[in-house]
């Protein structure tokens, strides 16, 4: 309850901000590269067993006590990552192709290009809230494990 | 003792930045760039950075976070060190992390504000007020959050040697 409350507090600065600066969430949003990120979610899932993903779900719930198995876990989110910055890094260089390929006037390139930017903001924010806390949870409760 | 010499270093070093400033503009206007102290200063990429360190909180106890920052200003005693060093390292990493996310996200977003409206008269300014959110992050990531870090790692490394 207590981490929700810290949770939406700090959701309530970045929009306190984004206010601040005139600017609105909306327009921050782009369906082709969401359609693209989901795609890319569906793929990651073959690539690891249902084993991985049952050692994920109870790492992430704080319920796994044994150290091996959390740093298998930590080496799996980290190549979770990996996969997607790849597949981010193929989805930039393409949008970064297309736009340089079709450059007509100064407006169309700065439109394209808050596109691509919008793919690495998208990224950033995957890293944030998605992949940062779970790597600092597992590497909390190793050292949890090593105190006891 | 060493607080005081930590003072005089961010004194120091503000002096350094000072003096930068006022030799490319400063308060008189000459110099090449016409800088100001005032366009080093944003309150929404400041709000924004908070929000990042506020995000730690989140992922770590917020009594972590507090023995962290007590290990790290050297307010603990040894043998609470000893115990929660680790974690203390951990948790500073991740405030230093998540304070240099945030401020590459304000960053992003702000530049992409600046190409949705790309104009050449206004691109300048709006790509600078966006590189100060990473510029904050930077700071408290290597002026305020590395130096309680090297503190925690040099306490307990000493510790160790104790113990040998």
């Amino acid at each position: 309850m207590k981490k929700l409350s810290f949770f939406l507090l700090s959701l309530i600065f970045i929009k306190l901000s984004m206010l601040m600066s005139n600017q609105y969430l909306i327009s921050y949003y782009d369906t082709s590269i969401l359609i693209f990120w989901w795609i890319g979610a569906v793929a990651i899932i073959p690539f690891f067993s249902v084993q991985d993903w049952k050692q994920i779900a109870l790492s992430v719930k704080g319920q796994m006590n044994d150290m091996k198995t959390l740093q298998h876990v930590e080496t799996l989110v980290k190549s979770m990552w990996v996969f997607i910055v790849a597949l981010a890094g193929f989805q930039f260089s393409s949008i970064l192709i297309m736009a340089l390929a079709d450059i007509q006037n100064l407006a169309t390139l700065g439109t394209m290009l808050a596109s691509l930017l919008l793919n690495s903001l998208y990224l950033l924010l995957a890293r944030w809230f998605v992949f940062s806390p779970i790597l600092y949870r597992l590497r909390y409760q190793q050292v949890d494990l090593t105190s006891k | 003792m060493r607080i005081f010499k930590a003072l005089f270093y961010l004194f120091l070093l503000a002096f350094a930045f000072d003096l930068t400033v006022h030799m490319n503009g400063g308060a008189e206007g000459h110099g090449f760039f016409g800088a100001h102290w005032w366009n080093y200063f944003d309150l929404a990429s400041v709000v924004f950075i908070f929000a990042g360190c506020l995000f730690s909180l989140v992922v770590f106890r917020f009594s972590d976070v507090v023995f962290a920052l007590q290990d790290g200003l050297g307010f603990s005693e040894h043998e609470n060190l000893q115990e929660r060093g680790a974690k203390s390292l951990i948790v500073l990493r991740g405030i230093g992390g998540f304070v240099l996310l945030s401020g590459a996200s304000c960053t992003m977003i702000g530049i992409i504000q600046a190409m949705g409206n790309i104009e050449a008269k206004y691109i300048g300014p709006a790509m600078a007020l966006s590189l100060l959110a990473l510029f904050y992050a930077l700071i408290v990531r290597y002026f305020l959050i590395f130096p309680l870090e090297l503190s925690v790692r040099r306490r307990l490394l000493a510790h160790q040697e104790e113990w040998v």
